[in-house]
């Protein structure tokens, strides 16, 4: 049976499925739901997914959501087969979780404030704030300089290994370069910039690349 | 070895406090003076690079972000204590989602409401009522769903 993953394929926290899915070699059908008009908040979707967020994944009669809860679990479920994207063992799986915290925690809010305030508001023709945005892009260089000391002593993230952890980033990077325009926060960073090169030349994320458009 | 637990008794160190008792695991706590800001010292810094609390180190391995944390050692430990991730691959996914809904849904206005209302009096901040109402309005909507769920 295949794996739906309810979310417009152009949204970060679906794409993050996606892109894990892909990596496993897990077969997989989008079902769209229109951000635009409020359809997460729909009553129907709301039976899935009562938070009325994206991606919700229905997997025969298994339903989760939370984007960062489905990777863990297909990583884990086809631990055998595709990468391992989850460490060999317990400390290091610590090690991937540790950063996808870091993802979640010290990245993705100041990656999502730059996305509503310079992208999304203004796509909905309201004006961004500019001063919150400008704020947000201090907070993410600082946040950037300890990836960058990081990835100087470590290949990947969480150890010498592509994980969830670097993959947990692919979606907020892709968005922050292609339409926020924010690309120097990445190649300003010698480290940063060649791990970006790394993990976004990846044959699942380019195969995902093409799915979005 | 006893485990080290950077951070004072309140908050994310907490969590991870909670999760070693639950565990049977000994562990010793190191304070971290929030208010004086010694997590941002060069110091601390060593230990976590971002500035926040909590960390462990237990023996040669150092690990911080309170959900990774906890994650570990409730797998570590799986033969002793409370277990505390289900048995299945199915029932590890419902924790790690509703683990999930707890750090963006449930926390941030909690941490909202903490700091206006408690820290900022401390340090002398004054406290800002609309982000207070706000965020009581999320939480409040946040725990109707958790409300609805533990009916069920």
């Amino acid at each position: 049976m295949v794996v739906k993953v309810y979310g417009p394929r152009t949204a970060a926290c679906p794409q993050r499925v996606l892109a894990c899915l892909l990596e496993k070699g897990v077969d997989f059908e989008i079902v769209h739901v229109d951000l635009d008009h409020g359809e997460q908040k729909q009553p129907h979707f709301l039976l899935k997914q009562p938070f009325g967020q994206v991606p919700v994944v229905e997997d025969g009669d298994f339903r989760l959501f939370e984007s960062r809860a489905i990777i863990r679990y297909y990583a884990a479920k086809h631990a055998e087969s595709g990468p391992n994207l989850l460490g060999t063992t317990l400390e290091e799986r610590a090690m991937v979780d540790q950063w996808l915290e870091v993802e979640a925690h010290n990245f993705n809010d100041l990656c999502f404030t730059l996305m509503l305030q310079l992208v999304i508001l203004p796509k909905m023709g309201q004006p961004g704030d500019l001063a919150l945005a400008h704020s947000s892009e201090q907070k993410l260089e600082k946040v950037l300089d300890v990836y960058d000391k990081r990835l100087s002593e470590s290949a990947y993230l969480a150890g010498d290994t592509f994980t969830l952890a670097d993959l947990s980033h692919l979606p907020g990077i892709d968005h922050l370069i292609e339409d926020a325009k924010m690309g120097h926060l990445i190649t300003q960073r010698t480290n940063v910039n060649a791990w970006w090169q790394k993990i976004a030349s990846r044959p699942a994320w380019i195969k995902l690349k093409n799915l979005i458009h | 070895m006893v485990v080290k637990v950077y951070g004072p008794a309140y908050g994310c160190p907490k969590r991870v406090l909670v999760c070693l008792i639950e565990k049977q695991i000994e562990f010793e706590t190191v304070d971290v003076d929030l208010i004086k800001g010694e997590h941002k010292e060069p110091e601390f810094l060593k230990l976590q690079p971002f500035g926040v609390v909590p960390v462990i180190q237990d023996g040669d391995y150092t690990l911080y972000e309170s959900r990774a944390i906890i994650r570990y050692y409730a797998e570590k430990y799986r033969e002793q204590g409370t277990e505390l991730l289900g048995k299945t691959i199915e029932e590890r996914g419902l924790v790690e989602q509703w683990l999930e809904v707890e750090a963006h849904n449930f926390q941030p206005p909690i941490y909202n409401l903490v700091m206006n209302v408690v820290f900022g009096p401390i340090q002398g901040v004054p406290s800002d009522t609309k982000a207070v109402q706000e965020s009581d309005e999320k939480i409040a909507k946040v725990l109707d769903i958790y409300e609805e769920k533990i009916i069920r």
